[in-house]
């Protein structure tokens, strides 16, 4: 008997070592796939940022010009603006002033030089977002132009990493270019006033019970999403969702996806197809915007209105669009970008989403409850994610709720991994369906609760879960449904628990 | 101690207000900056600036002008021109709306104002051909010289060849001038322009020739070679013809028959042809580059056919013949026209077999 015992113990700690040793050597192969990646081309290696979109809309001129705009005009003298208000937030945020001379000329050029530097020296930042111009002057010859507009600006302050000032306003200016050999530069620029940007008084949020499942289909997850979106397959998922006591999904809508160029235009017709068959069930859909999107340079920002411009108006025309996720775990991004740029950013684009869409409701997806009370006065809704201890689940839905400001809070992820290496370690299946099981149940009292995921996935994306072959191995059985379709005992769970919280619509 | 504990008071609140101050960020059309600690040109920046208090930095008076003049070359009689100024004080920033200016075009003055920093002047089409030399005032200040130029309406310069056309000799050089040139309100035809004359033949065949314009015509240059015969010529200028005018080129006249030297070539079974100098009436034989062409007619019912051009008077070929005694017909046809050589090709005075080695 008791050499049974002792064999038995010598096979459970063989068992063991060789766990750790495994997970050892993934992680050692994953870091190693992290610190050294090599390229064939430069370009690889970098940021490709696709044709910037223009971020120019013009109006006519009140009064007639010697020399008529044509549109090709408007065009070169669009990205022009574009370009040149681009390159004076990248140079006032990294110091490199001599890039100016391509986009501005004469007085600007000078002013430009020197604001970037103070810029750059100060911690401040100016990005000139988006313009509504009116041609105001051309030389019959068509070597000066002159344009008046109100151009949305943001202008913010970093001291010590954190932001200390943020205005957002709409700027009268007084643009003056010149065609040189090289194109159209900025000769002139001058405020003549400014209005700030304020956020409109919101109603608060009635939003009925949201039980649901964040979404993408089992074969095509994240990015594959929308270039292989197939409406059939979508609609038995939304199927499958009704099923199990579902009424809402979260989706996401990545910022490569949805690009100023043709396929982004044909990925907005198959989001305005998944509204309409969430809308034929019934199902209340939860965007997340700006998925996948790399940085906070402000370099870029222009770029992010733009995709709001294209995205929001979508969402707005969609009864089943209850609320807008503006960002996914923004909070994990604070030690790479810095806390105030996050912020700043968050900050901007809510903003500007109120100016887009007055009437769609706004919230965060931060990864955990400790961010959740962050940017809340922005905001209709609060939410979080919660894959902390279990036992805790409760006492922090209820610590956000303290700090909600009576705003809805919408757990928006939840859920665990299925995967087994050995012997129900680290996850079974039924060690899923029981952690969701108790997760659920603390979480009552939420406005919402979604779980990560419907599906089991055969490839997650190294685009969002990394390379390390654990943390795929994980990402990829979070599911409610195997790989074969099969229902996972988590979904019987999930079904009760949506069943004993019924759904309000 | 009292007073002594009042100054400790307001001591200690300026260190504090100091550093609360320099903390006020201003905002301008490029950003935000610290006034405390921002160049001192910044604040001279105008326009509107908002911080503690919002206000507009208002321009002061004009200070420099650039002038931009155009478009530079102005057709007569359609084109309008653009004489702008921008004007700008001692700080760069535009002068405000409503400022007094002065548009003097090759002495005459134009009193306008300033919108947006910009002064200007549309000038209606003129129709003569001259350099306007314009300039901006604004204030006590300047803009440099800048100038327009009116040139003649190409378009509308109807070309006219000068008088009828006389014979040319062949292989001479010889000119096709225009009448005077002059657009709709009697502007000569600008220097350098282009021009073309074609010379059309009966038989379908042309002859294209490019010139310039020099004072008030234009003259484009011929060689009258291997274009023998009447044509009729046609000048060109932009979209406009003149009418046609005939012309004659002469053909010139052989002298006698070319001299015909003959080398026979046994190891390869050839003729080598030496024809020339082929003399003509004008005094000089055909000239280099002429093409000559050489028919051979065979007893066999073969032709044998080749060219060659003309160098120094002659020409010299091979013809892969390798019987003499086999040619039956020997004829040409140069610029001199037809000839036929087959009487002095059986008179056998050229025909003298080349030696051979004798054979190992």
């Amino acid at each position: 008997m008791m050499r049974l015992f002792a064999s038995t113990v010598a096979v459970a700690c063989f068992l063991g070592l060789a766990a750790v040793v495994l997970w050892m050597a993934a992680e050692a192969f994953a870091a190693s796939q992290q610190r050294s990646r090599e390229y064939r081309y430069l370009s690889e290696a970098l940021e490709v940022v696709d044709r910037p979109a223009g971020a120019v809309t013009w109006t006519n001129p009140v009064r007639p010009l010697v020399r008529s705009v044509t549109s090709d005009d408007e065009a070169l003298i669009a990205a022009a603006l574009t370009q040149a208000w681009r390159s004076f937030a990248a140079a006032s945020d990294s110091g490199e002033t001599a890039l100016l001379a391509d986009h501005f000329v004469g007085i600007a050029l000078s002013r430009a030089q020197l604001a970037a530097d103070e810029a750059w020296k100060g911690g401040t930042r100016m990005v000139v977002l988006e313009e509504t111009a009116r041609p105001e002057f051309l030389h019959l010859d068509g070597s000066i132009f002159q344009l008046s507009a109100k151009a949305t600006t943001v202008r913010y302050a970093l001291r010590d990493g954190q932001l200390t000032q943020l205005d957002l306003t709409q700027d009268d200016v007084l643009t003056t270019l010149t065609n040189e050999t090289t194109g159209w530069r900025i000769f002139s620029q001058e405020r003549t006033g400014s209005e700030p940007l304020t956020p409109p008084v919101r109603p608060r949020l009635e939003l009925p019970r949201l039980n649901g499942v964040n979404y993408y289909p089992a074969r095509t997850p994240w990015r594959r999403f929308w270039p292989e979106f197939d409406a059939e397959i979508i609609a038995t998922d939304l199927d499958l969702v009704a099923s199990l006591g579902g009424n809402a999904v979260r989706i996401f809508l990545p910022v490569g996806d949805f690009g100023p160029d043709a396929e982004g235009e044909t990925n907005l017709g198959k989001l305005g197809a998944f509204l309409s068959l969430a809308q034929d069930r019934k199902i209340k859909v939860i965007p997340t915007l700006f998925d996948l999107k790399p940085g906070y340079r402000p370099a870029l920002w222009a770029d992010d209105v733009a995709y709001l411009r294209r995205v929001l108006p979508v969402l707005a025309a969609s009864p089943a669009v209850v609320v807008v996720d503006l960002k996914n775990e923004p909070d994990l991004d604070r030690n790479t970008q810095g806390s105030g740029l996050v912020e700043a950013w968050l900050t901007t684009m809510a903003l500007i989403s109120r100016e887009i869409a007055p009437d769609l409701p706004l919230t965060i997806g931060w990864s955990a409850a400790e961010a959740a009370p962050d940017l809340v006065g922005l905001l209709d809704a609060v939410s979080y994610h919660d894959y902390a201890d279990v036992a805790g689940t409760a006492e922090r839905l209820a610590g956000v709720r303290r700090l909600a400001g009576g705003k809805p809070v919408l757990v928006t992820e939840v859920g665990t991994s299925s995967y087994g290496l050995a012997s129900g370690l680290p996850g079974s299946p039924a060690k899923q369906a029981r952690t969701l099981q108790d997760r659920l149940y603390q979480l009552e009292a939420a406005e919402a609760v979604l779980v990560w995921t419907l599906h089991d996935f055969a490839a997650p994306d190294v685009a969002a879960v990394g390379v390390s072959p654990w943390v795929q191995r994980l990402q990829a059985e979070f599911g409610l449904y195997d790989s074969t379709g099969a229902a996972k005992p988590a979904a019987r769970v999930v079904t009760e628990a949506f069943s004993v919280q019924p759904s309000d619509d | 101690m009292t007073r002594f504990s009042e100054l400790v008071f307001v001591l200690g609140a300026l260190l504090l207000a100091v550093p609360a101050l320099a903390e006020t960020l201003v905002s301008d059309a490029f950003g935000l900056y610290d006034p405390a600690t921002s160049a001192q040109e910044r604040l001279d920046w105008a326009g509107w600036v908002d911080g503690p208090s919002a206000t507009a930095v208002a321009p002061q008076g004009p200070d420099r002008l650039m002038i931009f003049a155009g478009p530079k070359s102005l057709v007569a009689g359609k084109d309008r021109g653009h004489v702008v100024a921008l004007v700008v004080d001692r700080f760069g920033n535009l002068v405000a709306d409503g400022t007094a200016a002065s548009v003097t075009v090759s002495g005459a003055s134009t009193a306008t104002a300033t919108t947006g920093g910009i002064a200007d002047l549309l000038l209606q089409p003129r129709t003569k051909v001259e350099d306007l030399f314009v300039g901006v005032t604004a204030g006590q200040r300047q803009s440099p010289q800048a100038m327009l130029g009116i040139v003649a309406d190409i378009a509308s310069i109807r070309p006219g060849l000068a008088g009828p056309l006389s014979d040319v000799a062949s292989d001479t050089a010889f000119e096709v001038k225009s009448a005077p040139l002059a657009d709709q309100y009697g502007n000569p035809v600008p220097q350098g322009t282009g021009a073309s004359v074609v010379l059309r033949r009966g038989d379908g065949s042309y002859s294209l020739a490019q010139g310039l314009a020099l004072q008030d015509s234009a003259l484009i240059r011929f060689i009258a070679r291997d274009m023998p015969g009447p044509a009729s010529a046609t000048m060109t200028l932009g979209a406009h013809s003149s009418r046609s005018a005939p012309i004659l080129i002469k053909t010139s006249a052989p002298v006698g028959l070319p001299a015909l030297e003959m080398e026979r070539l046994t190891e390869i079974g050839a003729l080598h042809l030496t024809l020339g100098p082929f003399l003509t009436t004008d005094g000089y034989a055909l000239s280099d580059g002429a093409e000559v062409t050489v028919t051979v007619d065979l007893a066999d019912g073969l032709q044998v056919s080749d060219h060659a051009w003309v160098q120094d008077g002659e020409i010299s070929l091979l013809l892969p013949i390798g019987d003499p005694f086999a040619i039956t017909r020997l004829s040409i046809l140069s610029p001199l026209g037809p000839m036929d050589l087959t009487a002095g090709w059986q008179s056998g005075e050229a025909l003298q077999p080349t030696p051979t080695e004798p054979q190992p």
